[in-house]
């Protein structure tokens, strides 16, 4: 995990799986904003303690691959925080992490997941094109909406 | 002969699945805990070089990797048969310290805390962090704390959270610099608040648990772990006693002795191994790890505030605590353990010796490395050639060691709660608290990851489904 000082209240984190190919397109992304000087986390997966961090932020985006998409496009949705009969154990979704940021620090940041549509999620590292396609709208995505 | 599974067990590392077989009147008769995943390393790594080994091994668990990175360490460190710069070993053990706070506060706050301050019985759609940050905001601000405390510990002092690449064998890449270790000391009251307030907490609701504390595998089982010479607990190096379930030391030896003293026993229908006392045999052989076991063991802990902890425990409880329900307790002790240890490790002048790290050559054919992880104690042996090349690895990990005394824990809990004819979510939910009591980590005990709903299944004699429970994770 690694991130810089946020100057702004933008909070980007990536998650998924590096060595699960398209899944590191979530932490792939980040790593890029991180590189424009936006506040990002890179992570396998989500885990309670990112809810503070979250806390701290005016906004956040958490960016992910996904498999229901058609390859290469970019979804964009906002989260409430709300959370249904889910839960967490060793990980946690967006929204649970809204909630906990809600519940525990009394924070509630406006936030948004941004879906990349991936296909290749075979054992190994590297993006596929589509991929790499996704990667880039989402990067455009969080900076059109950070500057 | 009816059957009930609950597959997978929850808020756990990894997958297991529990088969409770109940007769005709719905009375367990037995249980089983299968460990349904398996991994290889001990296979995939013949070949590579031995120092490769920590970084490789490190790998099995995203949750203790520093544990594993020791052992293979020390393993690597007799291999080449060097006796590491006792800065090296101090600064070991403060990255230590924090593995096992972090790891602890893991355990206690995020996978047991739902259960113990909501209820065993409560709503299981809220029975998880998420109800319980809800009911108890404060404590789990506080878990999170605690637990960021520990793993900053190990980013600061080895390099990274997770897989750092600090700890090498022949001792550290890199030696301390006085700004880190005061950075760390600076936050060092804040953690030992949290683990003294989670404590005296924990204290007054454990009197809502008397049932499971009788029922919790309340049984005798022998104990092992590493202390120090003067008995005392410790975490990163020491000999191995095991004691038996009266509190006689049974034997103490040398780590490198263990072959000696630990069999292990392939079972049917788990990839997990089950380890036991090789003089009394299998299965009579049957020993616990982790922390109410090292606490059993150990005759003191060494610092202060633990101590005084421990004589409390010691007097409610009895010398030797039988009850797995304790290892809760026994977490947050070694919590506070922790933290005065790492303070008297890091406020140590010698800490910042710039002298890290030793050289050498392969010197030896073969290496063993002991330390204690989070759930009990973790053994990596190592046999090289003469260009370092593994050509055979063992690793005995601490839920392993746990195996015997899980299963059996479990079907002393299904045989208290569990009625099939009227079964209920919180029956079952009891027998995968037992489980997560011994925190298990089966990615590290087959040598995977993952976590999926519960599912519990009570099945008739021509395996028709009878009932069905299922929550969410």
């Amino acid at each position: 995990m690694r991130y810089r000082v946020a100057c702004d209240g933008v909070l980007v984190i990536g998650y998924g799986s590096e060595l699960r190919g398209d899944d590191a397109a979530g932490p792939t992304a980040a790593r890029r904003l991180a590189e424009y000087g936006l506040s990002a986390l890179d992570v396998h997966q989500l885990t309670p303690e990112i809810a503070e961090r979250s806390a701290a932020a005016r906004v956040v985006f958490f960016l992910d691959a996904d498999a229901g998409l058609t390859p290469g496009e970019v979804s964009r949705e906002r989260i409430d925080g709300r959370v249904s009969a889910s839960a967490m154990g060793h990980y946690a979704t967006p929204a649970g992490l809204l909630h906990m940021a809600r519940t525990v620090y009394g924070a509630a940041p406006e936030a948004w997941l941004i879906r990349m549509g991936c296909n290749q999620f075979e054992i190994g590292d590297g993006l596929s094109a589509e991929a790499e396609r996704a990667v880039s709208r989402a990067v455009q995505e969080v900076l059109a909406y950070a500057q | 002969m009816r059957k009930i599974a609950i597959d997978p067990v929850t808020r756990i590392e990894g997958h297991a699945r529990i088969t409770i077989h109940v007769d005709d009147d719905g009375n367990v008769e037995r249980t089983q805990f299968h460990v349904t995943q398996v991994r290889g390393f001990e296979k995939f790594t013949e070949g590579r070089p031995y120092y490769e080994m920590p970084a490789i091994t490190a790998r099995i668990c995203g949750i203790c990797p520093i544990s594993h990175l020791l052992a293979s360490a020390k393993a690597c460190d007799a291999i080449m048969a060097v006796r590491i710069p006792p800065t090296a070993a101090m600064l070991r053990e403060a990255i230590h310290c924090g593995q096992m706070v972090q790891s602890h506060a893991l355990s206690f706050f995020h996978l047991s805390a739902p259960d113990l301050l909501l209820g065993m019985d409560s709503d299981p759609a809220k029975r998880n962090v998420l109800g319980l940050a809800e009911k108890h905001p404060e404590i789990v601000r506080d878990g999170i704390a605690l637990r960021k405390f520990g793993q900053t510990v190990i980013e600061r002092l080895a390099g990274e959270r997770i897989h750092p690449p600090g700890i090498v064998p022949g001792g550290l890449a890199t030696p301390l610099d006085s700004a880190v270790r005061d950075a760390i000391l600076k936050g060092l009251p804040e953690a030992r608040g949290i683990a003294w307030r989670t404590l005296d907490f924990f204290k007054t609701v454990l009197d809502n648990f008397r049932p499971e504390i009788a029922a919790f595998g309340d049984m005798p089982t022998m104990y092992v772990g590493l202390v120090g010479n003067a008995g005392e607990l410790r975490l990163y190096d020491g000999r191995i006693r095991f004691k038996t379930a009266a509190g006689a030391t049974a034997a103490e030896i040398d780590p490198a002795e263990y072959a000696n003293y630990i069999g292990e026993a392939s079972l049917s229908d788990s990839y997990l191994k089950a380890p036991y006392f090789k003089p009394i045999g299998y299965p009579a052989g049957i020993y616990r790890v982790g922390p109410l076991a090292r606490l059993n063991v150990a005759d003191c802990c060494g610092t202060p505030d633990a101590d005084k902890e421990l004589r409390e425990f010691r007097e409610r409880f009895g010398r030797i605590v039988a009850s797995s329900f304790h290892f809760h307790y026994a977490r947050l002790i070694e919590a506070i353990y922790c933290l005065e240890r790492l303070q008297q490790l890091l406020e140590n002048p010698a800490i910042l010796d710039r002298h890290v790290r030793a050289r050498a050559e392969v010197n030896a054919a073969e290496g063993i490395g002991v330390a204690e992880a989070p759930r009990g104690i973790l053994i990596h042996h190592y046999k090289v050639d003469e260009n370092g090349a593994i050509r055979w690895a063992n690793l005995i990990i601490a839920t392993g060691h746990n195996n015997l005394a899980i299963n059996r824990s479990i079907e002393q809990v299904s045989k208290y709660f569990v009625k099939a004819n009227r079964l209920e979510e919180g029956m079952l939910n009891r027998v995968s608290a037992v489980v997560r009591a011994y925190d298990p980590c089966l990615s590290c005990s087959t040598h995977a990851s993952g976590i999926v709903p519960m599912r519990i299944e009570l099945v008739g004699r021509r395996g028709e489904l009878l009932d069905e429970v299922s929550s969410g994770v």
